[in-house]
């Protein structure tokens, strides 16, 4: 994320503003300086950590070059204007001679999406379902709606029992961080349904979704940082198997697989009718039917050829695969109800209206939280595309879905099936992205003091006293 | 560069003839004097405003309750319902944003009833960068996330 690149530690919005207030304060009291948003925009361009070469290059760049230091002839145009020399000078200083004082790029965190945010607190939400067992349930309209990280109290407390809320809000600023840090990945176009169903919900198929690297990703970050404190059903088979093991093997990834690849092809990306997040979908639903009864074909052709020259094991294996697919055909037959007949149907042209439409009234289970936004399932410039199935949908059907409750925003339209396949995933990406987060801190980090002469012992002599305006 | 700790340094007095009267006038019309709500070319910023309302409730922290007189002839006067309608009635008043049909007065004041997002706006506006930076919408929906990180720190 670009933000996150930018931005001196993984901080949110709290944390951030301390920062910024504590800087302005000091520089208010002390040096009687107030800074405007562009000099600030200036400032927070300075590496983290930073060098005192990189404070004289940002406010005297001609320096190095110069034998005498004059501030009003080598000080920036632009920066800081409001001050005189001497100010300037002492703005300098403060910044040179305190690697402490920092900048944090709040304009950047400032544009953070609406979008981007309502993503973070669904994560939130999941995350705190995990190891809550008696999440708060937020009334549609409630005026009292207590952060997120609250919920997370159960959980943490096992690890850290003396410095548990603490240690929410740093678990929070850690999933949040790792949820911006993989958006594109959570609001892939066959993942994202993944967000709107929580673990009450699909107690039984919850889990699904850690093949794909981001969901599995959040949860050994939670794993690794609370241990095997999960409450809800849906994840108690994480308190014995370590989520890093896990790779689930009741799921095909082909057809999704294939999906993923279809926005990079020219030709698809071109043209607006066929990327998207309702198209690829769309394909993938269609698709996935089509690639299973391929894969039995296949499967069934090499076990009854005794595997022409390979050995048993690999029959044997393919054997397997052959049970897995066929059970995976049969469940996406029973959940799709009429997924393959709609599938021919639309291969011979016989559904007329191919326009996504909103969900019907009666498909839209109780919004659940949250200020009177949307729900989640809103996220997104097209969630309100139905599914294909719906069109197949029988009342019947529609009625034997299970009950939502208020902890569950997830619209029954939008609910991946049960049997919905998901990626496998790559786990060496994975573990590289949570090395890197795990090593991360939210405090400021200390700088090196450099040896080569440009260090922040060796402040260069830029002085007042040898202004030529004086 | 601004005026440190400045406090009423909000908005600029549509005539130049008022900035020696309205030190000596009422709080509350002085800031209605000051508002440069209608005049396009220079709208007072959200920041600007939220300071306004800071200066407002420093001074009279029952601001958005009607006056007595009012409150005595409308049912049930003091109980909390209808508190929300009430305190944006009060606001678009004081603020003197009549007339402004695209002001986020209703996220404004459901920013000024959390009280942790109140605390740190009111602070956050305190300094030049604050007041540019702060967004009535933006902030509105940052708080609706439920994210922020207001527990046992300092």
């Amino acid at each position: 994320m670009t933000i996150l690149t930018r931005c001196c530690s993984p901080q949110f919005w709290f944390a951030t503003f301390r920062q910024v207030i504590h800087t302005l304060r000091l520089l208010r009291e002390q040096h009687q300086v107030e800074v405007h948003s562009s000099d600030w925009m200036r400032l927070a361009r300075l590496p983290h950590p930073r060098q005192g070469a990189d404070v004289q290059d940002l406010f005297f760049p001609q320096l190095p070059h110069e034998h005498e230091a004059d501030v009003s002839r080598l000080r920036v145009k632009g920066f800081f204007d409001g001050l005189d020399d001497v100010g300037y000078d002492q703005v300098y200083s403060a910044v040179f001679g305190d690697p402490t004082v920092q900048f944090p790029d709040v304009h950047a965190l400032l544009k953070t999406s609406a979008r981007e945010g309502k993503v973070m607190r669904t994560m939130m939400t999941h995350v705190g379902q995990w190891l809550n067992r008696d999440a708060y349930r937020v009334a549609d309209r409630a005026s009292e709606k207590p952060p997120l990280w609250k919920d997370l109290l159960p959980g943490v407390q096992e690890r850290h029992p003396d410095d548990a809320a603490d240690r929410c809000l740093e678990l929070q600023q850690r999933v949040l961080t790792f949820v911006r840090e993989h958006l594109a990945d959570f609001t892939h176009a066959t993942v994202e349904p993944f967000l709107e169903v929580y673990p009450g919900h699909a107690v039984d198929t919850y889990a699904e979704r850690f093949a794909h690297d981001a969901w599995r990703g959040l949860l050994i970050l939670v794993y690794d940082f609370c241990g095997p404190s999960f409450q809800h059903d849906a994840l108690l088979r994480f308190n014995q198997d370590e989520p890093s093991r896990v790779c689930d093997p009741s799921t095909s990834t082909i057809a999704r697989g294939m999906c993923q690849v279809l926005e990079t092809i020219p030709e698809v990306a071109h043209n607006p009718a066929l990327r998207g997040t309702a198209a690829v979908q769309g394909l993938w639903r269609d698709l996935q039917p089509v690639v299973l009864r391929w894969a039995i074909g296949r499967c069934e052709r090499f076990v009854s050829t005794g595997g022409e020259s390979d050995g048993r094991e690999t029959v044997s294996a393919v054997k397997e695969q052959l049970v897995r697919y066929r059970r995976l055909l049969d469940a996406d037959g029973s959940s799709q109800g009429t997924g393959s007949t709609e599938v021919a149907a639309r291969a011979e042209g016989r559904l007329a209206d191919e326009r996504p439409r909103p969900p019907r009234a009666e498909e839209t289970p109780p919004v659940h939280d949250m200020d009177a936004s949307p729900p989640a399932a809103t996220i997104g410039s097209e969630r309100t595309t139905p599914r294909l199935e719906q069109r197949g949908h029988t009342s019947s059907a529609r009625a034997q879905r299970p009950q939502t409750d208020h902890s569950d925003t997830a619209p029954a339209s939008s609910k991946p099936r049960a049997d919905r396949p998901s990626i496998q995933p790559a786990p060496p990406a994975v573990h590289r992205d949570l090395d890197h987060l795990l090593g991360l801190s939210s405090r400021p980090r200390k700088l090196k003091r450099a040896s080569d002469g440009r260090g922040w012992r060796s402040r260069p002599r830029v002085s007042a006293v040898s202004f030529s305006s004086s | 560069m601004g005026t440190p700790g400045a406090g009423v340094s909000i908005g600029r007095p549509r005539f130049e003839g008022l900035n020696s009267t309205t030190d000596t006038l009422p709080l509350e019309l002085s800031i209605q004097l000051r508002a440069n709500r209608e005049d396009l070319s220079l709208p007072d910023s959200h920041g600007q405003i939220w300071t306004e309302l800071s200066t407002l409730a420093q001074q009279d922290a029952e601001w958005y309750r009607p006056p007595p007189a009012d409150a005595a002839a409308g049912s049930r006067p003091g109980l909390p319902t209808g508190l929300a309608k009430r305190m944006e009635a009060q606001l678009t008043e004081k603020l003197g944003l009549q007339g402004q049909t695209t002001f986020p007065v209703r996220r404004l004041g459901t920013l000024w009833r959390n009280e942790h997002w109140r605390t740190m706006i009111t602070e956050w506006c305190q300094y030049p960068l604050g007041q540019s930076t702060f967004n009535i919408s933006t902030w509105e929906w940052m708080s609706s996330c439920r994210i922020d990180e207001v527990g046992p720190r300092p």
